[in-house]
């Protein structure tokens, strides 16, 4: 069995004294695909941002590696091999592509910059053409791959995405999610937290539910595909018998 | 012809070094949204530093300079490190605690201003001919002083358009989450960034006290002037800060030419009332951050 990459205990946060999650506990692999769905309001993204740093843990612990990182800020927790991608992209919209993929990368040499910069674009090879482009000029889904870019420069082992489906068309989200898939392929782990959760169902090996702050159901592909994923969490109805055959 | 030419010529000069004046607190409050009060008591500090380099060490104020910038710059890496960023709070409130601190600091640099150099004006007596372009006569101290001031202003430029330092700067301005989630110790590069603009506001007074006179309680005034400038240009945006500096020398030439030396401030001020009413956001308002 794969050590853990990131293991979350008993993981509860919020913002002022009201906690927000509760209790939240999970482990991912190395290579692991994750999806975290469920309604708004459940806690998701509060969840990532405990992940992250961006808010204060209550209780519990977060280890990536085995290390404790509970009270890391954001910035070392990505330096430690966590790319993250926040809610909204968090772009730097008047500075050009090329300088939003390369700050994902500021703590390398030129030459290590470029060549990841160069493994980025082979990822999304549409950014080519777009490098000398301001980001606020640029359409939804291309800022969303310039955001996941920006987070594969720091060579992540884990990657942590925030609803990278929100506002994107349906055929922009397909896109998106086969890069990813690609990206999944090797040693690379990834978290995700969607709304849309049929797109988070299908890229992802397993799911967990969340409700009210806490995990509410959990599932593993094991090779049955998105039908049971979707049946598990809800989303379909099991058929009740077989259906009949014509005669 | 000629005199206008000269007007002309006078108003960009001084511009160019009311810009210097204004760019700390504009990079300062471009990245870190904070007011920064004490910027006019940093100014007469890099001055009397530099005033005293000239008259102890010799040294001149386009010499001055380089001394006058490291130190401040030090100064600046203290109060940021050690004051402004140990408001943990976030939102209105911290902007406000902020806001109080640099208050205060304001009167803790005046009155140490106070302790050292006293309480008289003081002033350099540097280039104080005249330098003969043709027909043109402009003063040779004010004209050295803007040169180095739009030297200064295109090396700031330059750092933060060119260097991976000065992009993590403007990522910071831009989007401080999106800073910190690219792995950008986002408060480091706060703390240099003040570090870097009281700096400036240092190198601004070495210049600026070879023309106007100084004394440890001139700081306020300094403040509100810098700060109309920005306001005028569009809180944080360069350009437009160089815009309203221009405005300001122009203004301030013409009307001290036409109407006088006491009508040359209020001309500009009355103006900057007049944009409040019309134009809030300031010349260029939200485009072209830092």
């Amino acid at each position: 069995m794969n050590e853990a990459l990131l293991e979350l205990e008993g993981v509860s946060a919020g913002y002022g004294r009201l906690p927000v999650i509760r209790g939240i506990s999970f482990i991912m692999t190395e290579g692991e695909r994750l999806a975290i769905i469920g309604p708004n309001g459940a806690g998701k993204t509060t969840l990532l941002r405990a992940v992250m740093g961006e808010i204060p843990l209550m209780r519990g612990c977060v280890r990536f590696e085995g290390e404790e990182i509970g009270t890391l800020p954001l910035p070392a927790r990505v330096r430690r091999g966590i790319g993250y991608c926040p809610a909204g992209r968090r772009l730097f919209p008047e500075l050009p592509v090329r300088d939003n993929l390369e700050l994902g990368a500021h703590g390398e040499g030129r030459r290590e910059r470029e060549r990841r910069l160069e493994q980025v674009l082979a990822i999304f090879p549409r950014l080519h053409l777009l490098l000398a482009r301001r980001a606020e000029l640029l359409s939804g889904g291309e800022q969303q791959m310039v955001a996941i870019g920006r987070a594969l420069m720091g060579g992540p082992r884990l990657l942590v995405l925030d609803e990278p489906s929100t506002g994107l068309a349906p055929r922009v989200v397909h896109e998106l999610y086969a890069a990813l898939a690609g990206l999944g392929a090797g040693r690379l782990a990834i978290l995700i937290v969607e709304q849309n959760a049929r797109a988070a169902l299908r890229f992802a090996a397993r799911g967990l539910l969340m409700s009210g702050g806490e995990i509410t159901g959990a599932a593993e592909a094991k090779g049955a595909g998105v039908p049971h994923f979707e049946t598990y969490l809800g989303l379909k109805r099991e058929p009740a018998c077989e259906t009949p055959t014509r005669a | 012809m000629g005199t206008l030419v000269s007007l002309l010529l006078l108003g960009l000069m001084w511009g160019g070094v009311y810009l210097l004046m204004a760019q700390g607190l504009n990079l300062i409050y471009g990245v870190m949204r904070v007011v920064n009060l004490a910027h006019g008591d940093l100014i007469v500090m890099g001055g009397l530093i530099a005033f005293s380099l000239f008259h102890h060490a010799g040294l001149s104020p386009l010499l001055a300079l380089a001394p006058v910038f490291a130190l401040l710059f030090v100064l600046g890496l203290l109060i940021a490190a050690g004051v402004l960023e140990r408001i943990e709070e976030e939102g209105p409130r911290g902007e406000l605690r902020t806001l109080f601190a640099t208050f205060g600091l304001s009167y803790l640099l005046a009155n140490t201003s106070f302790l050292i150099w006293g309480g008289q004006f003081q002033s350099i007596p540097f280039l104080q001919g005249a330098l003969v372009l043709g027909p043109l006569t402009l003063p040779e101290g004010l004209a050295a002083a803007s040169a180095a001031a739009f030297a200064l202003a295109l090396l700031l430029h330059l750092f933060l358009e060119r260097t991976l330092t000065g992009k993590t700067i403007r990522a910071v301005a831009q989007s401080p989450l999106g800073a910190a989630a690219s792995g950008i110790a986002v408060r480091w590069v706060r703390v240099f960034t003040f570090a870097l603009g009281t700096a400036l506001a240092g190198a601004a007074g070495a210049l600026v006290i070879c023309l106007v006179p100084f004394q440890s309680a001139s700081g306020p005034d300094l403040t509100v002037q810098s700060f109309t400038l920005v306001a005028l240009g569009g809180l944080g945006n360069m350009l437009g800060a160089w815009l309203a500096a221009e405005l300001l020398g122009l203004i301030e030439v013409f009307a001290q030419y036409t109407l006088g030396p006491d009508a040359a401030t209020a001309a500009f001020y009355l103006l900057f009332i007049l944009f409040l009413i019309v134009r809030p956001q300031g010349l260029l308002g939200q485009a072209g951050r830092v």
